[in-house]
């Protein structure tokens, strides 16, 4: 039941809203969520925090970890019923623990923005925010992004659940921490590091032919483009994605930072080689700016070169980034990349 | 009318065509003035400069021209209908219904179908919200100035009502939602002249309906009786301005969302320039309203260049002081006249 109205509470949308735009966002974007947030500090990278027992006892129980908000956290055991509410975490956990260890996942984990929406079918409950239907399935762990409201925190922590939160970034180098730092917090020290290594392998694969096929090439500008103008500058996972797929974000070029409006006067000087967008933006973005008369001359639409790119790998704040540097990658050198194609991640716990 | 009355139109004449040639001047890409002109006339020899200036700049600044002229003259008109200096043309469930309607054509996807349909079903919903106001205030009321309030009150609380509720029914649809919610919060980005031929016709349709009816609405500040006794046909009167204003204002709402303050600001800062007679304030409020959008629309483009600011950030920025400046003169008692 409760479940079932938990759509009704409109706060969320604000959220949900905040996070979609910061959350591809700045740096900037990533500490207005939240009081304290650091993004230096805040992940707390060392996965084994000097002082802890965790750091003394290495594979130990309890072990301690300080999260985004600076707060030391004791982790009793090794966590069974694991609770996350982002995207991004849902899909790092999925990974290192599988569905098994979830004791319910968000909502947007089954949706069709989630690379992981058959596994996260497996987990029995979905779970949207509502601190009395969390406490009521007795989690023994609650995995929190940055974005997360301080007041739920406190209110949760103050239930007495074991709470970790931790920032969700832009940057592939970053959702490897992540995945270090959450693969200690669940005791999966060692799957985060078989993890890591196989997706740094990936990306180095990529990187390799990528730099292969741009030899003596220029790199194409290329612009991610929303139906209402907003566009991803620097700092955006949107700019890792297309420098690993070997571009150059011309939003960035352009100065813009983070995500940002721009009119259809600045879209027509950019005048990118090649226009990004997702599946969900597409029938507005062709109907209601790509056929705009002012954008004719633009290269990326003159010559066709307007992609769509599954919003699953735009949007997340997870290593899952890489499928989109990837499959960005394959448009941007066609030739160089032809006959490959790149499978989505599988993960094979034992 | 009167040669004061005739120097403030001119003068707000003046200024609108002025602060078109602004916007046409300033955006985010520099284009040296002589090379604007020449981009407007078509003999520019860049073509990228001529389809800025002529695909970009003019559609968009005569679309602000257009959407502000409806919201200032609808505002006079509700002000005086209602005689109440703060109602606005969202008032008579306009806004509310214009909202829900475009937030529809969103959300079931119509929009991705053909993007006409979003201004389309903007409008309708417009419309639909004014009749049904009209409708509730004459049949289940008396149909006075209270009830059409009121009817105009409950019907956009429970407009918005639905319209929260589709947007909590689609939260996890964050694509739509964040189209969604960009669209509730009004603006001006990629108004093309396709955008302009649609709203053209009712804004300025409207507009001089709501002229034309500018001396029985003068009747009609006196109160309902002595309108009445001096030949005005009440109901007809003030059906007529609020259809017109609704025509206007949804036209206005179906092309840019729902942009605040310009229809409550706009009419009460002229009002004290030109007095409260309508055959100037009406006019008066549609200049200034469409060159006051147009230069927050040109500041909108231009403050955070290369990035552009929504417009109802800067008519909030700037109505929200004016707004508390009139309430103060309200409270010294130099009472804004109606």
């Amino acid at each position: 039941m409760q479940n079932k109205l938990a759509w009704l509470r409109p706060l969320l949308i604000g959220v949900l809203i905040a996070l979609l735009l910061a959350g591809c966002g700045s740096p900037a974007d990533t500490t207005a969520g939240g009081p304290s947030p650091d993004p230096a500090g805040s992940l707390a990278a060392d996965p084994v925090p000097e002082g802890s027992t965790g750091a003394a006892a290495g594979s130990g129980w309890p072990r301690e970890v300080t999260d985004a908000f600076g707060e030391t956290v004791v982790i009793a055991a090794k966590p069974q019923r694991v609770i996350t509410l982002s995207l991004g975490l849902d899909e790092i956990v999925m990974a290192l623990a599988g569905p098994e260890r979830f004791a319910a996942i968000s909502e947007v984990a089954r949706s069709a923005y989630s690379n992981i929406a058959a596994q996260a079918q497996q987990v029995p409950e979905t779970v949207t925010g509502d601190l009395e239907h969390v406490l009521g399935l007795n989690p023994d762990l609650l995995l929190l992004d940055g974005f997360a409201q301080p007041d739920l925190v406190a209110q949760a922590r103050a239930a007495g659940l074991t709470i970790v939160v931790t920032d969700l970034h832009d940057t592939f180098a970053e959702h490897l921490e992540n995945v270090e730092f959450i693969g200690y917090v669940l005791g999966e020290e060692e799957r985060a590091a078989a993890l890591r290594a196989a997706l740094e392998e990936r990306a180095a694969a990529l990187a390799e032919r990528v730099a292969a096929a741009g030899q003596g090439k220029p790199a194409p500008r290329v612009l991610h483009l929303t139906p209402s103008l907003y566009v991803p500058g620097a700092g955006t996972t949107s700019q890792d994605i297309i420098e690993r797929a070997g571009g150059v974000n011309a939003a960035a070029e352009a100065g813009l930072e983070g995500w940002q409006q721009i009119s259809l006067e600045k879209v027509a000087e950019l005048a990118p080689d090649v226009i990004v967008h997702d599946e969900f933006d597409a029938g507005r973005l062709r109907s209601e700016i790509l056929e705009h008369p002012s954008l004719a001359d633009v290269p990326a639409i003159r010559e066709g070169r307007v992609y769509e790119i599954p919003s699953r790998y735009l949007t997340t704040l997870s290593f899952w980034n890489l499928r989109g540097a990837e499959e960005l990658a394959r448009r941007l050198w066609p030739e160089a990349f032809e006959g490959v194609t790149f499978e989505d991640f599988t993960f094979a716990l034992d | 009318m009167r040669p004061r009355a005739r120097s403030l139109l001119a003068v707000l004449a003046v200024i609108l065509v002025g602060s078109c040639v602004l916007a046409t001047a300033h955006g985010a890409v520099r284009i040296p003035y002589g090379e604007v002109a020449r981009a407007a006339l078509g003999s520019s020899k860049d073509p990228l400069h001529v389809r800025i200036v002529q695909q970009v700049r003019l559609p968009r600044l005569t679309a602000a021209a257009l959407v502000g002229a409806a919201l200032g003259g609808s505002g006079a008109v509700m002000q005086s209908v209602f005689r109440n200096p703060m109602a606005d043309p969202g008032v008579i469930g306009v806004s509310a219904g214009g909202a829900l309607g475009g937030a529809l054509a969103l959300v079931t996807g119509l929009v991705n179908v053909w993007h006409g349909l979003l201004p389309a079903c903007a409008f309708a919903g417009a419309l639909a919200a004014v009749l049904a106001v009209y409708w509730a205030a004459h049949r289940l009321g008396r149909g006075t100035v209270g009830d059409l309030l009121l009817a105009g009150l409950v019907i956009s609380i429970f407009l918005g009502g639905v319209l929260s509720l589709i947007l909590a029914l689609i939260v996890d649809d964050l694509f739509v939602l964040r189209e969604t919610m960009f669209w509730l919060a009004g603006g001006l980005e990629a108004r093309s002249w396709f955008h302009v031929r649609v709203a053209a016709g009712p804004i300025l349709g409207g507009l001089a309906v709501l002229v034309a009816l500018a001396r029985p609405l003068n009747l009609l500040l006196l109160n309902d009786e002595e309108a009445w006794t001096l030949g005005v046909r009440v109901g007809l009167v003030r059906g007529l301005a609020l259809l017109a204003a609704a025509l206007a204002t949804g036209a206005a709402v179906a092309i840019s969302g729902v942009i605040g303050f310009v229809g409550l600001i706009v009419p009460n800062a002229l009002r004290l320039l030109s007095g409260p007679d309508n055959r100037v304030l009406i006019p008066a409020a549609a200049l200034g309203g469409g060159a006051f959008l147009v230069l927050a629309d040109t500041l909108a483009r231009v403050i955070l260049e290369p990035a552009e600011l929504r417009v109802g950030i800067i008519t909030a920025c700037v109505g929200a002081p004016v707004f508390l400046w009139l309430l103060a003169r309200q409270r010294r008692g130099l009472d804004v006249p109606v």
